[in-house]
């Protein structure tokens, strides 16, 4: 077998894991819909260094729901863990304009203990406050799962033994890890969302808030966001 | 611990997880799920969201065939507004939204984004059925937002948009799509509710169902609504009286409690039994004056009765009156009436069959049906909050005279009792339905309320309960600062209405040390405002 003929193998394997997740996966769509919304609401956005990060966070979401079609689970992983740290960056640098400016002169990286710091990180109780009086419970919470999904994200990133099992390194549809995958997708999501309506749902008119009807879809049960979209109060 | 008191806080996926369905909601679901339209009238916390939600992931669960959208119409970007289309086609849009979302949610479209994002030449391919809703959407959205005059006649009309959804339906091979209208009618005023269940009706179609949660006493269904005819009507009413009753509470609170909370309430029985039936059928009220307990006994749970059932009841009954300013003394009557009137009257009965050793006693009471039209109103806006449930309207009393019977809810009643939880037992026992005091047509009671004009919740009304919002001062916005306020009013900026009218540029020009964001935050404090009287 030549190099040429190797590769057209892979290629029919990667066919046949794409199949079967097409058939396996309980919502195909779910990744192009979180996608989209972070699209949207990045549309709504004045400034375009953040709309910018935005659309890239939503195409790494794109090129992740597409890589794990394939059963390329590790660099799925991999790209949701960029949309994640790139989300709350693009949140972060919104009122860190300093770093913003480095990052883009490519002087600094984005450090993801600065994103999820205790004090200056835009899931912090002073950044609530600061922008959406009422999340700062909803915000430690998010932290809590933020934490909790860069570190499973991490794992595949950096090679964790366990993630390096031998049948890990084949190419196969893995009904596991593409169940992971959906699960750690709308993690990535959730927390980039809350994130995005905590630093600037307040400082919308209700025509931006009108085009973003998925917002109450899949943050209404946080009473302060359902309320600002004119929801009914908390008891 | 803390309940989830809303359905609107729990997470989607787990709302089968903590539903307990009896065969009543069963037989609500059922309808909701049925192609024929629905509306489901349930008094504040008896559980229409909830029911919808189940029938709204219960349909997607047994088919792919169909597909539910919620629409909560909780946002009215139109205060106020001439024409009558343009909101019913703000409603059409935000359902058309709602759809759209549904679905790229499901997976049945591609936004453009997406569909551009790893390909190049997809964006011109942006799907049709997207586009098509997409376009008509739009085309609503500029009728009634924009300050151009546009042609209703040129605007796509219900058959557009019908065959807009039955075109989505052949594409993907759907049957049906279901459209869940949450606090239908709640948020609206009277001229925008006819515009509602007007359009509750056109949107009939063989791939179109509309369902719609409603409140008793506050809904007005205009002249082309039937709601014997045009669709099938569902009460919630969980009646204290059910054998099952008990035991439904008793699941419903289980699901969410933790391991030390059964625990109490195993051990308390008797307590969590007067609990569940002060709340007379309401799961909200229960979890709250549950949740509201220091501890899981009788000195607690009688503390909380008599001060839930006294007086935290009145809470919601006394803004409907505050929401509707020419509605204000027609609401406060009938919460005088009830509390100085027909309680009493109930205690008196209770305790005259007492001393009399009597196996008797009653929650309920009887209107002449020919009392005064305003009495019949005020009674009517008690049962929005489920203070009073109308029992039958054709029941005969003394002299054969016929009249309404009404329950009170049974926390009221037994709130006046020194120790509710170890009365409330004997005194369930002895409750019969044909045991109740009487109103007659001319009850010196009704004295008060003659003078009072039958009011309906009519535009006129709302319009003067807005202007006297819109007249209140700036110092009343909780969301500006003491600085911001000084600067409003240097700027001649007094009223919520002149803030109002005031653009955001206007502010930035006019008052020195306001730029674009705090321009906006002051905008938005007025606008809060706005939407916390429209909300309710």
């Amino acid at each position: 077998m030549d190099a040429k003929q190797h590769l057209e193998s892979l290629r029919s394997s990667l066919n046949e894991i794409f199949d079967q997740s097409l058939i396996n996966r309980g919502n195909i769509g779910s990744s192009h819909y979180y996608s989209s919304c972070i699209y949207d609401f990045a549309q709504n956005i004045a400034s375009d260094d953040e709309r910018k990060i935005l659309e890239t966070v939503a195409a790494q979401i794109e090129s992740a729901a597409l890589i794990s079609a394939f059963g390329l689970y590790r660099q799925a992983f991999a790209s949701l863990r960029l949309a994640l740290e790139m989300g709350l960056g693009a949140v972060y640098f919104s009122i860190h304009r300093l770093e913003l400016n480095e990052w883009q002169d490519g002087k600094a990286d984005i450090k993801w203990s600065q994103l999820i710091d205790d004090e200056r990180g835009v899931l912090s109780k002073r950044f609530a406050d600061a922008f959406f009086k009422g999340l700062a419970d909803e915000s430690r919470l998010q932290k809590e799962a933020a934490s909790r999904v860069y570190r499973k994200l991490s794992e595949f990133v950096h090679g964790n033994y366990e993630t390096w099992r031998p049948e890990g390194l084949t190419l196969s549809y893995q009904q596991e890890l593409d169940s992971e995958y959906e699960l750690l997708c709308k993690a990535v999501f959730d927390i980039i969302m809350f994130s995005l309506c905590c630093r600037y749902l307040k400082s919308m008119n209700a025509e931006e808030l009108d085009t973003m009807s998925f917002i109450e879809v899949e943050l209404g049960h946080i009473a302060p966001i359902r309320e600002a979209l004119g929801g009914p109060k908390d008891l | 611990m803390a309940f989830y008191l809303r359905t609107e806080s729990i997470k989607s996926e787990e709302i089968m997880d903590l539903s307990v369905i009896n065969a009543s909601d069963e037989s609500t679901i059922a309808a909701l799920i049925s192609p024929e339209p629905c509306l489901i009238e349930g008094s504040r916390g008896t559980g229409k969201s909830f029911l919808m939600r189940v029938a709204e992931q219960r349909i997607e669960m047994h088919s792919n065939q169909s597909l539910s959208v919620f629409i909560s119409f909780n946002i009215s970007s139109l205060v106020t507004t001439n024409d009558p289309l343009q909101f019913y086609h703000w409603m059409l849009a935000k359902s058309l939204k709602g759809l759209i979302n549904k679905l790229r949610k499901k997976g049945l479209t591609v936004s453009p984004f997406a569909a551009s994002l790893l390909s190049n030449d997809e964006f011109s391919k942006e799907s049709d059925v997207e586009k098509d809703l997409k376009k008509i959407v739009r085309r609503f959205e500029d009728s009634y937002r924009g300050s151009n005059e546009v042609e209703i006649s040129n605007l796509p009309d219900i058959e557009d948009v019908k065959e807009a959804i039955e075109d989505i339906c052949s594409a993907n091979n759907l049957s049906r799509i279901y459209f869940f209208f949450d606090e239908a009618a709640h948020v609206f005023r009277p001229d925008q509710q006819r515009q509602f269940f007007s359009l509750f009706k056109d949107l009939r179609s063989p791939f179109i169902t509309c369902n719609a949660a409603i409140y008793p006493g506050v809904t007005y269904f205009g002249d082309s609504f039937e709601p014997n005819h045009d669709c099938t009507y569902k009460r919630i009413e969980r009646g204290i009286f059910e054998p099952d009753y008990l035991q439904y509470f008793r699941d419903i609170v289980n699901k969410q409690a933790d391991d030390n909370l059964k625990k109490a309430i195993d051990v308390q029985e008797s307590v969590f039994n007067c609990l569940a039936l002060s709340s007379g059928g309401n799961p909200r009220i229960l979890l709250r004056t549950i949740q509201d307990l220091e501890k899981v006994n009788s000195s607690s749970a009688n503390k909380e009765i008599k001060a839930f059932y006294r007086g935290k009841i009145w809470a919601e009954h006394t803004e409907l009156g505050e929401k509707y300013a020419g509605h204000k003394s027609i609401v406060d009557w009938g919460r005088d009436f009830l509390e100085s009137q027909v309680i009493p009257a109930i205690e008196a009965y209770n305790d005259s069959r007492r001393s009399n050793n009597s196996e008797e006693a009653t929650i309920f009471f009887w209107i002449h049906k020919d009392c005064p039209a305003s009495v019949k109103e005020a009674l009517r806006l008690l049962t929005y909050t489920g203070i009073i449930r109308k029992v039958d309207s054709s029941v005969r009393a003394t002299r054969s005279q016929l009249g309404a019977r009404y329950e009170v809810k049974y926390g009221c009643v037994l709130s006046s009792d020194s120790s509710p939880t170890a009365e409330s037992a004997s005194f369930f026992s002895k409750i019969s339905l044909k045991k109740f005091p009487e109103f007659g047509k001319n009850h010196p009671a009704y004295s008060d309320v003659r003078d009072i004009e039958t009011h309906i919740l009519t535009d006129q009304q709302y319009l003067s309960a807005l202007q006297s919002m819109l007249q209140k001062p700036v110092d009343v916005l909780p969301l500006l600062t003491e600085w911001q306020k000084d600067k409003l009013k240097s700027a001649n900026i007094f009223t919520i209405e002149q803030l109002h009218l005031n653009s955001e540029e206007d502010l930035i020009e006019s008052i020195y040390g306001v730029g674009p964001a705090r321009a906006r935050t002051i905008k938005n404090a007025a606008t809060a405002e706005l939407l916390e009287y429209l909300s309710g």
